[in-house]
């Protein structure tokens, strides 16, 4: 029982790091059809950024080493400008080209952020210890749950909470919505569309900087391709949970996250090694069961 | 179709309506906006499955059919907003139909859209992409598309849409000759009355997705339920031709 | 009967256009495999292997307007299936005990091997598309990326035949620049007859308007499936010819930087015309080997001048965000060589005309 509560915690709590990611992915397609593979590279650059620009394998720590406060908030800084940045010089002139067009060039845009890095940082993996007293377990309702676990469900949480209230309660949130849901009304905000796209990717870039501190602090180490796999994985929980839907991309990242560590858990032991694959087999299938994901948005479907 | 009803959530489209095409002949259909007239060509194609009743051609059941199936059996029908394939030539647009339901050989197919495009006045654009070409000459060639398709019936959602005068009936005269070239029969929804009274030999008329009357055009001009339906209040004049 | 010019829908001389991309390509493979320096050979041939992939990639995307990133992992199924059969026989017993026995004590001749190859890819394809088709075109692009990562994931844990994520060493090193022309010269007919197959004018057609290619009757699941098996089996042979130029395959060669370059050949040369598939490929692999050689430091008037670590990769993904900035359709627009005007000119200027599908209806 307690190791199934365990799988559960476990699954929480990546999967509230998917959600937070699909968030982000799901702002930017809902409002610019734009799947935004530079997600990744949000990520990754805030985290290069806690340390001095080196190739060493053990660098001195840059950014990491100020203040906590400061550091967090310097960090989420660099991911909102980074966003900034890419939403400017990559994807505002080219907005209204067609979807297969946008996925290309954000694949393309993050292909060249990722090995811009690489030139600086080299593609050694980097250790990297800021917040070593987070790995510290803690007892928790009869389990051993390292603390870390708990200040991502909390962070997370807070930060779901916070982004749901800004879209239900906020002017700038409302507005976002009925962009991020209604494509042509997007079209329609005119010139406040530039504003509007610049604060999803604004939030996206927020978040990138989050998940790199989180995932940091949980891994200790550094890796050029880090934030790829997390963002291909809450993409697909984007596709699961309704392309377009914001609530559905965080039951999306949360689905994934249960399924991927239920898969670790209870999957026979040769099996277990396939879990990716039965992930993304479960998306295809999810797929083709509810073509629009599990909470369909308006704005996919098709008038004949 | 019989007893045809089509609701989207609490909203209902079509109400319970029978509709029935006669072979080699153009049928009318009118009514006011939303009154269930694409709805109805949805329906009769497949694109649209009814939430209640059925659809048949001739004895042959088609109700819950997908569009390939139901343009395969025979009925074929042109878009309101033309959709044709824009990347592609004039002559593939045609040709296309005829590949897609009589599976027609690439050489073949395009023998036979040429010759529909010359009956129709397009051949000189036949190499042309379709994206290109004015309005009235997309019009057109959406016509010759649902044509190539062997149809046994045709069905035309406001294929005159936009048109100008001149344009519109050259449009309207191919239509009435399309039953007896083509032996197959035409639905054609129009929001044009003095175009669909000239150009039908029967109409049917709806109303909030409802069948509210049918008959030739002479009746259906007189009946009084239209009137007041299609015109708010009864106003002879308009209808008078 | 005036109407000839456009019914025939393969005149003969518009098999110009698939000749007017081999031949060439043919004798600049005899060239350098006979009388050119072996590191020219060397880079023909794998000039020559990624046409191949991209003519696969190409076989599918341009007709069905649905990108693939998915055939990169077809590229690893027929790569691993090649050397199952042609692999280290000595070895294979030990480092892939989990082959069928048949494969796993005997080796077999390296054509029908890469045959083989082929079609197993071209069946995994053909189930794969029977599920992921029936998407609307960015789900199913979405899904052939999906096929990518389920690929990593299987090939990169089934040690007992694929031995892992080790790299697996000993495949025969046969390719030659005339053995792979051999292949790209069948894609490029392939692709061809496809293109100008009832098949592709129907995938064109839905393309454009999905809506009204139902309307026409088309049967749009199966001609994909037909698409997107054809192209696999291709995939297949390029991973084929990749593994055995090498030597060696690893599963990591297979993934997401493959498929980014792939697609950026396709997508700088223009994914609606054949002429602009192979324009891609040759000019994107210039690129890379110019900036490949300027990394390793050229001697410039004296001085060496050597590009940083990773200008190859910065390079071309600046060149692929300009082209799909300031040239969307790509370089060739969507158009083909005009083989006759240029061979009647009997000038250097290479002209395009509207490709209109292979016909020569321009005229």
């Amino acid at each position: 029982m307690s190791y199934f509560l365990q799988s559960i915690v476990d699954g929480a709590s990546l999967g509230s790091i998917y959600a937070l990611i699909a968030l982000a992915i799901g702002f930017v397609f809902g409002i610019l059809r734009l799947i935004n593979f530079t997600q990744s590279d949000y990520i990754t650059y805030c985290a290069y950024a806690l340390i001095i620009p080196s190739t060493a394998a053990m660098p001195a720590l840059f950014i990491g080493a100020w203040p906590a406060a400061l550091m967090v908030i310097s960090v989420l800084l660099i991911g909102v400008v980074l966003a900034l940045l890419t939403e400017r010089f990559a994807f505002r002139a080219i907005r209204d080209a067609e979807p297969e067009i946008l996925l290309i060039s954000s694949f393309a845009t993050s292909y060249l952020l990722q090995h811009i890095l690489m030139a600086v940082y080299s593609t050694r993996p980097k250790s990297v210890s800021i917040g070593n007293w987070l790995g510290e377990p803690v007892a928790f309702a009869g389990l051993r749950v390292p603390l870390i676990q708990l200040v991502t469900l909390g962070v997370t949480g807070a930060a779901l909470i916070a982004l749901v209230a800004m879209l239900r309660y906020t002017e700038f949130g409302i507005k976002i919505r009925a962009a991020a849901e209604n494509y042509r009304m997007a079209r329609l905000l005119g010139v406040r569309a530039n504003a509007v796209i610049a604060g999803c990717f604004a939030i996206s870039g927020l978040i990138g900087g989050a998940v790199s501190l989180l995932l940091v602090a949980q891994t200790g180490s550094l890796d050029i391709l880090m934030g790829v796999s997390p963002v291909i994985i809450a993409f697909f929980a984007t596709v699961i949970g309704g392309m377009g839907s914001l609530m559905g991309a965080v039951l999306g990242g949360f689905l994934v996250g249960m399924v991927s560590q239920l898969l670790q858990a209870y999957l026979p032991g040769e099996a277990r090694e396939f879990r990716d694959a039965f992930l993304f087999a479960f998306t295809i299938l999810v797929l083709i069961a509810r073509p629009n994901g599990l909470i369909a948005s308006s704005a996919i479907g098709q008038r004949t | 179709m019989e007893g045809v009803g089509v609701r989207f959530g609490r909203l209902s489209a079509l109400d319970g309506v029978d509709l029935k095409l006669r072979p080699n002949s153009v049928t009318g259909l009118i009514g006011p906006n939303g009154a269930g007239k694409t709805t109805a060509v949805n329906v009769l194609t497949g694109f649209q499955k009814p939430t209640s009743g059925k659809i048949f051609l001739g004895s042959q059941e088609l109700t819950g059919h997908t569009p390939e199936e139901f343009a395969r059996q025979g009925v074929t029908r042109s878009f309101q907003s033309g959709r044709l394939f824009s990347k592609l030539s004039v002559i593939d647009n045609v040709a296309s139909a005829a590949i897609g339901i009589r599976r027609l050989g690439r050489t073949k197919a395009r023998e036979h859209a040429y010759g529909i495009l010359e009956w129709i006045g397009c051949a000189d654009v036949a190499s042309a992409f379709a994206g290109t070409l004015p309005h009235g000459v997309q019009q057109r060639v959406g016509l010759a598309r649902a044509i190539a398709g062997f149809p046994s019936f045709i069905l035309l959602d406001e294929p005159a849409a936009g048109l100008g005068r001149t344009d519109c009936d050259g449009l309207i005269a191919l239509i009435q000759k399309i039953p007896s070239k083509f032996e197959c029969g035409v639905l054609l929804i129009e929001h044009n009355m003095t175009v669909i009274m000239n150009a039908c030999s029967s109409i049917v008329v709806f109303a909030g997705g409802r069948r509210i009357a049918e008959g030739t055009p002479a009746e259906v001009a007189h009946d009084a339920e239209v009137r007041r339906a299609y015109l708010g209040s009864a106003n002879e004049q308009t209808m008078a031709i | 009967m005036k109407n000839n010019r456009f019914v025939s829908s393969i005149p003969g001389d518009t098999w110009l256009l698939p000749s007017a991309l081999a031949i060439p390509l043919g004798v600049v493979a005899v060239g350098v495999q006979y009388f050119g320096p072996p590191t020219i050979a060397v880079t023909v041939t794998e000039i020559y292997i990624r046409l191949v992939a991209a003519l696969a990639i190409y076989m599918f995307s341009s007709n069905t307007g649905i990108i693939s990133y998915g055939h990169v992992a077809f590229m690893g199924i027929g790569a691993y299936a090649s050397a199952w059969q042609t692999c280290c026989v000595m070895m294979k017993p030990i480092t892939m005990h989990g082959l069928p026995a048949f494969l796993k004590t005997a080796n077999f001749p390296v054509v029908p091997s890469a045959i083989a190859a082929g079609v197993l890819a071209a069946v995994v394809a053909l189930v794969a598309s029977l599920v992921i088709m029936r998407l609307n075109s960015i789900a199913a692009a979405i899904a052939t990326f999906a096929l990518l990562f389920i690929f990593q994931s299987v090939y990169g844990h089934w040690d007992s035949v694929t031995m892992g994520v080790s790299t697996m060493i000993g495949l025969p090193q046969y390719v030659t620049p005339v053995h792979v022309w051999i292949w790209v010269a069948i894609a490029i007919l392939v692709a061809f007859i496809l293109q100008n197959s009832s098949i592709g004018l129907m995938l064109r057609a839905s393309r454009d308007e999905h809506t009204a290619a139902r309307a026409c009757g088309a049967r749009i699941l199966k001609y994909r499936v037909i698409a997107f098996t054809i192209s696999a089996f291709f995939a297949g042979i390029a991973g084929v010819m990749l593994g055995h130029r090498i030597g060696t395959i690893s599963v990591a060669t297979f993934h997401l930087d493959l498929t980014f370059l792939l697609l950026a050949m396709v997508v700088v040369g223009g994914l609606r015309s054949l002429s602009g598939v192979v324009l891609g490929v040759i000019i994107v692999s210039v690129i890379m080997e110019v900036l490949r050689l300027f990394q390793g430091g050229v001697s410039i008037g004296g001085q060496i001048v050597s590009l940083p670590a990773g200008s190859v990769q910065i390079g071309i993904a600046l060149v692929m965000i300009l082209v799909l900035r300031f040239r969307p359709d790509g370089i060739a627009k969507g158009l083909e060589f005009d083989v006759k005007r240029w061979l009647g000119r009997s000038s250097d200027e290479v002209a395009l005309r509207r490709s209109d599908s292979g016909s020569s209806a321009a005229e």
